[in-house]
């Protein structure tokens, strides 16, 4: 008898003590979730006062506005410079917005010129070109008091302050080496592709350097044949389809071929990869995409050209700055251009690399 | 904290069943309420955040709008020159600018911001024109109004490709927000859904928890009944801690097992006492009896009067009167008879044998009145019978039969046996008894007060109790009378045996 009363006080002091656990438990687990509702709250609260217009106070202040110009080929190449550019512009509390950016249609450089004039912008960096207009809307805006350089391509006939580009001279030089390196006893003809869209005086200017400095070591050059072939781009396409029927075409497809810009010398190598001239067509480029970098790697390319972007963004923006300042500012800043060939590639991928 | 706790407790404990379940409902629809509540005022702050988010674009498609109406007054006015058009140029031109002073004009690296500014810049350079060709108009200035005219248009489409990119721009990026919206919406769908079941399943445990103390005094209660049920009365009594209606039984339920062992206890002191009282009468009456017959073997002490007589025959004996010795002899034989045989069977020949002594003793008394005969089987004398039951009957029938006649008496007694029982008559000539009497003898019914007109105390009641006894049977015994002074006739038939 009393085994069963002990039995039966144990089984009730248990069952005390496991509701006092349950008890316990229950109580946690409602702080528990009065913690969480409250946290969501917040949290939420948080989340959502985040998100909503943006308010001025948002974003960093300037005080002025720039404004970069170019057409919108070699976008990558811009885009670097644009970069560079905006670093350079920051340091002086100056903003430089990408004209044509975000716009929903694509205008040419004479509509952008326009419309900077008319937004009253501080300055213009643009890519020029010959035209007289672009030259007047220059000279237009200057009057207005807004600042104007020109990169990579100048407008001469204009007031802008100074232009910031490479050497055409130079490039010439560089490129008529290359030839003389490259050539051999079946080199026979050599073509320099120049485009109706970019300067046409430039152009000029690097294949009469081109020229001069393969004719100046008559051993080598004689017996080779130097043309030019202007592509019209009447449409965006043009390019490719040019280089595709100069390549088919037995008459007239060269031994090494120049390309004068980035688009030319990728249309150029992968037409060149795909009608199998590898090592038939010597192609010089200009630029350097990741693209190109990879087909002078692999040998498709012989060599290109690189531009320096960066330089020339800041280049562009010091000059700016300085003018707007009244300080003076030098006619021409030239910009460093590097060849790069079979050697020196291969750092520059990995420079390209670090970049990204 | 403890005593928070504590006092909670209490409260709860004293608390009706009614307060009890409303609390436990009010309490998980109360938390349920404020999780809706909270999910509600967030979907709502959401749809506003999502309405705000667009806004932005409404108010640019207001902005096109004014432009609109402005170029196209400006048109209108410079096709018909009328004062309407004018007027409407004016206010729309108003209207433009007060749209147009809600832009924004800070440089910031926002691109929406800074197109904002760019618009706001060229909107006020496309009025300065609109201002020249309107003035130009006026002035008649034909090659300047058509000129500025033709500015303004292209402004005006350059303005509108503006507003328009702006347009996208800020969908674009309010469709961003929206998308983190909407996710910051699952998030907070999936959270409260989260904390609904959490919520839900703590008010479950909540309340089986509770109603846990609700039923576990009624689950006791019916333990401690089924206990009471078996007859296991001395269970512990129920253990109550709340204050509530089950409180309430199970306190009235203890009192009851309370009452009930008070009640057992008491009926069984009054059984007790019951008991002891008719122990005591039963004593009584034994002591009574004892004392009756204590009383009646005092009158009589046989011993005594047994030798006395002995010693009065021998003394008979020394003076040569024989008849006298004779008669106290028998009389002594008569009472060691008495005294010898109180508790054993005798034969039937020493019964006849006292019967002779008695018939005697009569006969010296009433000097030779009384005729007795006997008719005997002598193969029956060894016949073992209770004694003291022949004399009584003999006694019987001189006391109330042949007294106080005027004939002669005779008694006579038959023994034979027949169809295997013995029978043993008495006759006498006497009055008779009454058929009642006879009834009443028979039954039982005979008065004890005349035990003092026998002479050995031992009254006809008693011989034929103790022949039913002795025999077993009611029929050993049987009185006839044929009438007023016709006689009357004893019989007792007993079973023969013959193993004697």
């Amino acid at each position: 008898m009393k085994n069963v009363e002990r039995g039966q006080l144990m089984k009730k002091h248990k069952t005390s003590k496991n509701k006092g656990n349950l008890l316990l438990t229950i109580y946690f687990m409602i702080i528990v979730i009065l913690c969480l509702t409250t946290f969501s709250i917040f949290y939420f609260k948080e989340k959502f006062l985040s998100i909503g217009n943006s308010n001025i106070s948002d974003y960093e202040q300037y005080n002025k506005h720039y404004v970069l110009i170019t057409n919108n080929r070699d976008t990558a190449f811009w885009e670097v410079v644009y970069e560079s550019a905006k670093e350079e512009a920051k340091k002086d509390s100056a903003y430089i917005e990408y004209m044509g950016k975000d716009l929903s249609i694509n205008y040419d450089i004479k509509q952008y010129l326009r419309i900077a004039i008319d937004c009253d912008v501080d300055g213009i960096i643009i890519e020029g070109d010959e035209s007289d207009e672009v030259a007047r809307l220059i000279d237009e805006a200057e009057e207005k008091g807004i600042r104007v350089v020109t990169v990579l391509k100048d407008s001469l006939k204009s007031n802008r302050q100074s232009f910031i580009g490479i050497n055409n001279y130079t490039l010439g030089q560089l490129y008529g080496q290359q030839v003389l390196e490259i050539q051999d006893k079946n080199t026979k003809r050599i073509l320099v592709l120049m485009n109706s869209n970019d300067s046409v005086t430039n152009q000029n200017i690097i294949y009469s350097s081109i020229k001069e400095t393969i004719r100046n070591e008559p051993q080598k050059s004689k017996s080779l044949q130097i043309d030019n072939i202007m592509v019209n781009n009447e449409n965006v396409f043009s390019s490719e389809e040019a280089i595709r029927d100069i390549i088919m075409d037995e008459a007239i497809s060269p031994d090494i071929m120049i390309c004068l810009s980035g688009v030319d010398t990728q249309c150029a190598y992968q037409a060149v990869v795909d009608h199998n001239k590898v090592g038939i067509i010597n192609i010089l480029g200009y630029y350097s995409t990741s693209d190109i970098l990879t087909a002078v790697q692999k040998k498709i390319i012989h060599s290109t050209i690189l531009i320096d972007a960066s330089q020339m963004g800041s280049l562009a923006v010091q000059a700016l700055n300085d003018s707007i300042k009244g300080n003076r500012v030098s006619e021409y800043l030239p910009v460093d251009i590097e060849l790069i060939t079979l050697a020196n590639v291969d750092s520059y991928m990995e420079k390209i690399d670090e970049g990204k | 904290m403890k005593q928070v706790i504590g006092f909670f407790r209490d409260k709860w404990y004293k608390a009706t069943i009614r307060i009890k379940l409303v609390c436990i409902f009010m309490f998980t629809c109360s938390i349920i309420f404020i999780v809706n509540i909270f999910m509600y005022l967030n979907i709502n702050t959401t749809i506003d955040k999502i309405n705000e988010v667009y806004i932005s674009n409404v108010n640019l498609n207001e902005l096109s709008s004014a432009l609109a109406n402005v170029q196209n007054n400006m048109t209108e006015y410079l096709t018909t020159k009328s004062s309407q058009s004018l007027q409407e140029y004016y206010s729309s031109l108003q209207e433009f600018n007060e749209i147009l002073n809600t832009l924004n004009t800070t440089i910031t690296d926002s691109n929406i911001l800074l197109m904002e500014k760019n618009i706001k810049n060229m909107s006020k350079t496309y009025l300065e024109i609109t201002k020249e060709t309107m003035q130009a108009k006026r002035g008649r200035n034909v090659e300047k109004y058509k000129n500025y005219y033709d500015k303004a248009t292209d402004l005006y489409s350059y303005i509108n490709m503006y507003i328009n990119s702006l347009n996208n721009e800020q969908f674009r990026h309010n469709s961003e927000n929206y998308k983190k919206l909407l996710i910051s919406l699952g998030y907070l769908e999936k959270s409260a859904t989260i904390v609904l079941g959490a919520v839900m399943i703590v008010s479950i445990c909540m309340v089986y928890m509770l109603t846990y103390s609700v039923t576990n005094p009624l689950i006791d209660l019916a333990k401690s009944a089924d206990e009471i049920a078996k007859g296991n009365l001395e269970i512990d009594l129920i253990e109550v801690k709340t204050l509530d209606e089950v409180g309430i039984v199970s306190k009235a339920f203890n009192q009851m097992i309370l009452s009930i062992r008070e009640y057992i206890d008491k009926i069984r002191i009054n059984l007790e006492a019951q008991n002891k009282m008719k122990e005591k009468e039963l004593i009584m009456e034994s002591h009574l009896k004892d004392a009756q017959l204590k009383y009646l073997q005092a009158q009589i002490n046989p011993h005594f009067l047994f030798n006395t007589l002995n010693a009065g025959a021998q003394l008979a004996m020394m003076e040569d009167a024989e008849k006298t010795c004779l008669f106290i002899e028998n009389m002594a034989d008569f009472f060691r008879y008495n005294i010898k045989k109180i508790n054993e069977d005798a034969t039937l020949a020493e019964e006849i044998k006292l019967v002779d002594n008695y018939i005697y003793i009569l006969n010296v008394r009433f000097s030779g009145e009384l005729n007795f005969e006997k008719i005997i089987d002598e193969s029956l004398l060894k016949t073992n019978v209770p004694s003291m039951i022949l004399q009584p009957i003999v006694e019987n029938a001189v006391n109330y039969g042949i007294r106080d006649i005027e004939w002669e008496g005779k008694i006579r007694l038959k023994i034979f046996k027949e169809d295997n029982q013995i029978y043993i008559c008495i006759e006498d000539n006497g009055i008779g008894i009454e058929e009642s009497k006879i009834r009443s003898i028979m039954n039982g019914e005979i008065i004890e007060s005349d035990l003092a007109k026998n002479s050995n105390g031992i009254g006809l009641g008693n011989v034929i109790r103790r022949l039913r006894l002795y025999y077993n049977r009611e029929d050993v015994f049987e009185i006839k009378s044929s009438g007023r002074n016709q006689g009357t006739e004893v019989i007792i038939h007993i079973p023969y045996a013959k193993d004697i």
